[in-house]
């Protein structure tokens, strides 16, 4: 036999593989639904719990009304025109980039806020997720390689003196250039509230995605052009975002990250002491359009535990699931007690199959 | 193999030849316009004896290949192959559309790249199979022959065979190349050859040498032979050929196909033969007719297409739908232009986004369905090739899938259409049973001492000289060729197997044949020599239904014996010669019953007188000009009267093993088997009662007519009879002749005759050619639309084999015959139980499961894109990172399906044998239909909206970090993608029965897949120079609490619905199939469900049963069917029976070639 065909008598080709076979009861139903929603019920709980200690609120300050504008290096105190930086800059100036408008939001606190503080700018109605929007930058650039060889910065790489537009494409050529100055009143002299602008973006990031090309900062950009919109700094000079500069610069590293929805909000700055109670003074120095593409500017205090900010979404998810399934499990326990069904019961088969030709 | 296949390509040229022979056309027509012969030499071809052959024009060698592909010519031809699909174009096209700058939202290879992945699988697959072509081919290539090189037999490799060499092929043996026969062991250069792997005929062939060279029969005299063959060029007509010998010296002779051995058939009971080669290799006649089989495609995978052509038209509408939403944004938004900045016109724009869009969504059609089916049918006829239960211990014959594309075909089979010789018999007769008088004599038994026949013999019972009677006609009467072997056994070659079975039965008795001589034959009777001088042989021939001889006995008596049909005894029986004949008309009823074949037997004594005045007479007619059959057959009539009978033998053409058993189980899994045989009606009605397709209680319709007038009159009739059992199924058998079927099957005729055929249990068509068994598959495959299965072992089988749905060839002991042209090979026909109610339920099931589940998952993740949009001012952002996208068909849902495809199985195989009626859910196309299609179709799509929307929310207002941080878009992108690869994971295993440890790898391994991914793909960039977006995303996914919690929540939400469903479909609306498997995993057995409507006579089939019995066409037929009379034996052959005879002296020793 030793050329015999006959097949190997192994369990994998005979097809009789030990199998676990589960039969799915609707008692094991009943029981795996008022497991989990009891479990997601708990989970549900858990998160509520612990985002019941976030402070937060927020703001809309798409219409702040203009506090002073500054025309030619020159403060003005506008209070008594009432009208809204937006409106100011938009609508009544020929010139707006030359303009400086500023709002001051007032809000109070009641009780101390746990810390850190985590300050977030954001938008509605602002679509980062536009696909040209998004693909619109060099991420070989931004690592302080030069452009891509096929940069998908397009017409938004070379200005038109043949410079290198640094950082290159839409992304950039939008960025967020509100700031913010936050103080606490008091009696004597208001008090200064450190936003400190380190941290705000991911460690992955820093290291991996945005660095500086070698030597000296200036030099190095020396032969590079600003995005066209920006109005009055460069790469170089970007303002906030911690202590670096150029395209280490968190705050250019946080707004390259485009955003999923046209809703959505960034880590501007961390507060690292609390919020005492009090009154505070929030002065916005209003620069970036928004109006323009109606959309909504805002930004946003708040408090993080484990699971995040207040994830009321998520609890609610957990609670909703939680009750349905333990209700769907009782009812099926009820069913099943009202008309018990045997498994293998011939008379209750529906021979789906009657030879139907 | 490659025999199998020049085997096949032969059958495929006699089904050619027969249209040539219908259409009528002359041969020599088609022979110009055969384009094959295109560049062949037009001028004929001369082949030098002895000689080296001149170096013009050359022949090709003996070498074969039927291979696909060679090294060099394979990149070219897969490329086409896998190009002719339109999904590879469709493909192909979307690659080339991600090359436009611009345009791709996935950026330019993530269609390429898995694109390449998939087709190199294919490839790899291609080349396995190509491999073993080419080592089958090899193994053809490298078999030796003997060829005369010198002074010696040389023995050489069939490949080095070249034209003009003489060979020595051996009995068993295949001839290796075109021969004309020389010479051969046997008398006058006779040889026999069996062809039935060329035209399915059972019987042997005879074929003759020229008498020049039948003298040929040693080396010296074949050193000697000098001279030219011409023949024509090579061509591919079997049955024609024309060629002359001229020897140096002397007159040409005309040879023809006479004296050709074709390569294909095989040597038999001749020892050996001398010929020369004249065509070889690619030139053989066999290698002539290669055309490549029919692609069959199962009805599963043509609904597939069919679903993908609907997704298509779902995928444009979503284009269009997403570019006119666009285009309504843009609009709407004019103002984001100041950050998007858009300078395209608006309708450039709208082209440009119809293109992106459906690079966007072309993944809703699986790219990898179609690897994936590939790979699943590959492995899943591994599956059948190693199925121990299917393979056959006595002849070493595994099971053998040929063609895996249609595994799950052989789970929907409605109609079996089977040959009778070689698939429901083994071909072998053996003696049962005879009736003498008024006893029956079991011919079988262990020690033939005690055998009751033997006993009478010997104390001399009354019965005692009828006995020997009947003991002498058996060994005397019949023209088979007795050989003595070495060890002084006798072999018996007859052309005949009856007459062989009744021959070696006599001899068992103590009647052995000892030898023939063309005068006279010598019996070993009880051990005394007689010899029986041969006087005149009546040959047999299927319109006298009788054989006789006569001889002069020992005691110089003439004696007349006969065999034959009951009928023609009866009436020629003496007056005297009556006795028992009732009795004997029951023992046939019985032996009919019983599916034996029957044979009555008589004898006559003449006076010489009467014999020599009879003989002149009988001369007289065989030399006639003029209706010489006609004058011949009224001369045997004159003698063959006054017969004695003395009693009658019973032949079990024994049936393959389980055969009735299996039968029995195929209808009660609601499957027709209709019997279609070449063989005569009379053998095929045995069989039916044999394999108890028919039983006596059942009505029989038998359409035996002349012209298509009494055929229409009479189909016409019995529809009418039928009445409202028309198309329903009765408790009917149909017997059909194929002359009927001719007419049955014209054009006017064919729906009626349909109709009649389908309201009847079983059909019966005999004595019906290659043509018409295919031509009958053909048309109950169009008529019922339902899927039909041809088994079959002949050649002759393979015209039906390639029309049916499923072709399956038994293996016989041969091993050759159909199996070639068939999509699966069995040894047995009982394996077919196992072949269809196995593994075609289970691969049908397992393939339903996976194109439904491919589907489902495609939907799944990539209509998420479509509701993205709707955040994404349509603009064609994609919401994952295009690799993930590219990927996820190729790596992170790749192997569930596999998994689902080659190991789920709801029932044990015992089960699935044990209750047939399993079987219906498949066969009625239940899992897989348009239906069930869209049900899974629209779960995809909850599932997608429940996938995307909630995780979306969750990341649009909530912070998910404890540092506060916010990611970009892909944070939830990741979110989405991976709750979608849990969940269609868990969903395959939901609708998974069960769970191997392989379906545990592949379901949670692809799950750990896509984790694993994450984390490598978050340190390709900046090392690698792509995947920048994914940077430092482990971080921000694994650090993330609201991730986690989602991991659990989520998937739950969107697949708990699904198990719910299950659990209330599976306890309120429980199929057959659940309840039978919760009583296999229970172990509470299951044996209420058995026999649930077998052979239930409907009432109305009862009344009619005494409207059929009224007529019958020939009123014998009824009675010969009810006494089952059958023989085989051929006619009208190259050399007549009488010519067998009178040419062999076995007295003679043969030469031994040398």
């Amino acid at each position: 036999m030793a050329n015999s065909r006959r097949p190997k008598d192994t369990e994998l080709y005979q097809q009789n593989l030990h199998a676990w076979q589960p039969i799915y009861t609707p008692a094991s139903a009943a029981f795996i639904l008022v497991i989990a929603g009891v479990i997601f019920l708990f989970i549900g709980v858990g998160v509520l719990t612990a985002s019941r200690k976030i402070w937060n609120f927020e703001t809309d300050y798409t219409h702040c009304v203009a506090q002073s504008v500054l025309v030619n290096k020159e403060r003005k105190d506008v209070t008594s025109w009432n009208k809204s930086c937006a409106d100011l800059l938009y609508k009544s100036y020929q010139n707006a980039s030359s303009l400086r408008c500023q709002c001051i939001d007032e809000f109070t606190i009641t009780a101390d806020t746990p810390e850190p503080v985590f300050f977030y700018y954001g938008f509605r109605g602002y679509y980062q997720n536009y696909r040209q929007y998004v693909r619109s930058r060099d991420d070989k650039q931004l690592l302080g390689r030069g452009l891509n060889h096929e940069t998908p910065c397009g017409s938004l790489a070379i200005d038109n003196t043949d410079r290198e537009i640094a950082p290159c494409g839409l992304i950039a050529e939008s960025l967020f250039n509100d700031s913010f100055t936050l103080v606490k009143s008091a009696a004597l002299a208001d008090e200064h509230i450190r936003m400190d602008g380190e941290g705000i973006a991911w460690s992955t990031d820093v290291r991996d995605k945005f660095r500086n090309p070698p030597g000296d900062l200036k030099e190095a950009f020396k032969n590079t052009a600003a995005p066209g919109s920006w109005p009055d700094y460069d790469v170089t000079s970007i303002g906030g975002g911690g202590n670096k500069q150029g395209y280490e610069n968190e705050d250019l590293i946080v707004w390259m990250r485009t955003m999923a929805t046209p809703d959505w909000r960034k880590l501007h700055r961390i507060l690292h002491a609390p919020l005492k109670g009090g009154n505070y003074k929030l002065t916005i120095e209003y620069n970036y359009p928004s109006t323009i593409f109606e959309g909504r500017k805002f930004y946003f205090f708040t408090t993080t535990t484990y699971f995040g900010g207040g994830n009321a979404t998520l609890s609610t998810y957990f609670f909703i699931t939680g009750v349905v399934y333990i209700v769907l499990g009782f009812l099926l326990i009820a069913c099943h007690a009202r008309y018990p069904r045997k498994l293998g019961d011939p008379k209750l088969l529906r021979f789906s199959y009657t030879s139907n030709q | 193999m490659p025999l199998y296949t020049e085997l096949y390509n032969s059958i495929r040229a006699r089904i050619l030849h027969h249209e040539e022979d219908g259409t009528a056309s002359s041969s020599n027509l088609d022979r110009e316009t055969e384009p094959g012969d295109a560049h062949a030499p037009s001028e004929d071809r001369v082949i030098f004896i002895n000689r080296a052959q001149p170096p013009v024009p050359k022949f090709v060698n003996n070498r074969i290949s039927t291979a696909k592909y060679s090294v060099i010519r394979f990149i070219p031809l897969f490329l086409f192959e896998q190009f002719r699909r339109w999904a590879n174009i469709f493909f192909l096209m979307i690659a080339l559309l991600q090359q436009i700058p611009d345009v791709s939202p996935t950026g330019r290879y993530t269609t390429l790249v898995p694109l390449i992945f998939i087709l190199s699988v294919s490839a790899i697959k291609e080349i396995i199979e190509d491999i073993k072509r080419h080592r089958a081919d090899d193994e053809t290539n490298h078999r030796k022959i003997e060829v005369l090189r010198g002074e010696n037999w040389i023995s050489i490799r069939w490949m080095d065979v070249i034209v003009g060499d003489i060979v020595k092929v051996l009995n068993n043996t295949f001839f290796p190349a075109d021969l004309v026969l020389l010479s051969s062991s046997e008398p006058q250069g006779m040889s026999f050859i069996e062809t039935a792997n060329l035209d399915g005929e059972t019987n042997l062939k005879i074929r003759q040498a020229l008498p020049n060279t039948a003298k040929l029969t040693t080396i010296s005299d074949l050193k000697d032979l000098s001279g030219t063959i011409e023949c024509e060029p090579p061509n591919r007509h079997l049955y024609e050929f024309n060629g002359v010998l001229k020897e140096t010296n002397k007159l040409p002779q005309p040879l023809g196909p006479d004296q050709i051995l074709l390569r294909g058939a095989m040597l038999r009971n001749t020892s050996w033969v001398f010929g020369i080669v004249i065509y070889t290799g690619h030139e053989t006649k066999l290698m002539r007719n290669s055309t490549t089989a029919p692609l069959k495609r199962s009805s599963v995978d043509k609904l597939t297409n069919i679903q993908i052509l609907l997704l298509f038209g779902i995928l444009f509408i979503m284009c269009l739908i997403s570019a006119i939403f666009n285009l309504i944004w843009s609009n709407n938004n004019k103002g984001a232009n100041s950050y998007i900045g858009l300078s395209e016109t608006a309708s450039e724009n709208f082209a440009y986004n119809l293109l992106t869009f459906l690079i966007l969504f072309n993944n809703l059609i699986p790219i990898s369905l179609q690897v994936t089916l590939e790979v699943v049918r590959f492995i899943q006829a591994i599956f059948i090739n190693m199925d121990i239960k299917m393979y056959h211990v006595e002849t070493d014959t595994p099971a053998m899938a040929r063609t895996s594309n249609l595994n799950e075909e052989l789970g929907q089979v409605k109609y079996i259409f089977s040959d009778k010789t070689g698939t429901l018999t083994c071909n072998v007769m053996e003696f049962k049973r005879c009736a003498i008088a008024h006893d029956v004599y079991d011919a079988v038994a262990d020690d033939y001492n005690d055998a009751l026949i033997v006993q009478h013999l010997r104390h001399n019972h009354k019965n005692a000289p009828l006995i020997k009677e009947l003991l002498v006609l058996l060994s005397v009467c019949h023209t088979v060729i007795p050989e003595k072997m070495p060890d002084g056994s006798i072999v018996y070659h007859a052309a005949s197997p009856d007459e062989r079975a009744l021959v070696y039965g006599a001899s068992r008795f103590g009647y052995v044949f000892k030898s023939r001589t063309p005068s006279f034959v010598e019996i070993d009777a009880l051990g005394e020599t007689e010899r029986y001088e041969i006087l005149s042989v009546l040959e047999f021939s299927s319109a006298r239904k009788r054989m006789s001889v006569i001889v002069r006995d020992p005691s110089g008596k003439i004696k007349l014996f006969c065999k034959g049909a009951d009928t023609v005894i009866y009436e020629r029986l003496d007056n005297s010669g009556r006795e028992h004949s009732e009795v004997l008309l029951q023992h046939l009823e019985n032996f009919a019953t019983e599916g034996l074949r029957t044979l009555c037997c008589a004898v006559a004594e003449l006076k010489k007188a009467e014999y020599e005045d009879w003989k002149n007479l009988y001369h007289k007619a065989t030399i006639s000009l003029q209706h010489r059959e006609e004058k011949v057959e009224e001369a045997a009539n004159l003698i063959e009267r006054k017969l004695k009978l003395i009693g009658a033998t019973a032949i079990e053409d024994k049936l393959q093993e389980g055969v009735p058993e299996t039968i029995a189980t195929l209808l009660n899994a609601n499957i027709n088997i209709w019997v279609l045989t070449g063989d005569k009606q009379e053998t095929a009605i045995n069989i039916g009662y044999s394999c108890r397709l028919l039983s006596h209680g059942m009505q029989h319709i038998i359409l035996n007519e002349d012209g298509l007038d009494n055929t229409r009159e009479s189909i016409l009739r019995h529809n009418s009879e039928l009445g409202d059992n028309l198309n329903k199924q009765n408790e009917i058998a149909l017997v059909i002749d194929g002359k009927t079927l001719k007419y049955a099957l014209s054009c006017e005729l064919r729906t009626d005759f349909l109709q009649l055929c389908i309201s009847c249990k079983v059909v019966i068509c005999c004595r019906v050619s290659p043509m018409q068994k295919a031509e009958v598959v053909e048309y109950v495959t169009k008529h019922t639309k339902t899927v039909t299965l041809a088994i079959g072992d002949g050649a002759n089988d393979v015209a039906m084999i390639q029309k049916a749905h499923v072709g399956v060839g038994i293996s016989g002991a041969e091993g050759l015959q159909a199996a070639c042209a068939s999509d699966y090979s069995i040894a047995q026909f009982r394996f077919l139980l196992r072949l269809l109610l196995v593994h075609g339920a289970w691969n049908y099931s397992r393939m339903c499961k996976l194109i439904l589940y491919s589907f489902y998952k495609n939907i799944c993740l990539y209509v998420i894109e479509l509701w993205f949009a709707i955040y994404s001012g349509w603009s064609g952002q994609i919401l994952f990172e295009r690799w993930s996208i590219g990927l996820y068909n190729v790596i992170f849902t790749a192997l569930p399906p596999l998994a689902m495809g080659l190991f789920d199985k709801a029932c044990s195989d015992e089960v699935m044998v044990k209750h047939p009626q399993l079987y219906k859910p498949s066969q009625s196309g239940q899992l897989f239909n348009v239906k069930v299609f869209w049900l899974w179709v629209v779960n995809g799509m909850i599932h997608s909206a429940i996938l995307f929307w909630l995780p979306l929310l969750i990341c649009q207002y909530d912070i998910l970090w404890m540092s506060g941080r916010d990611g970009g878009y892909l944070v939830p992108g990741s979110f989405v993608y991976t709750y979608v690869v849990i969940t269609v994971c868990l969903k395959a295993g939901l609708v998974t029965n069960s769970w191997t440890w392989l379906t545990h790898c592949a379901i949670w391994g692809s799950i750990v897949l896509w984790f694993l991914f994450i984390i490598v793909y978050s340190f390709f960039w900046p090392t690698l120079a792509f995947g920048s977006v994914m940077t430092g995303m482990y971080l921000m996914i694994f650090t993330s609490a609201v991730f986690w919690l989602g991991m659990f929540l989520i998937p739950a939400i969107a697949i708990i619905p699904d198990f719910l469903v299950k659990v209330v479909h599976g306890t309120v609306f429980k199929s057959l199939t659940d309840a039978v498997r919760e009583g296999e995993i229970r172990k509470t057995g299951t044996d209420v469900f058995r026999g649930e409507s077998k052979n239930s006579l409907s009432e109305t089939a009862r009344l009619l049963k005494n409207v059929f019995t009224r007529r019958t066409p020939r009123i014998d037929l009824e009675v010969e069917m009810s006494h089952g009379f059958a023989f085989s034996q051929e006619e009208g052959g190259v050399v007549s029976q009488t010519a067998v005879i009178r040419a062999y002296d076995t007295n003679i020793p043969k030469p031994d070639g040398m």
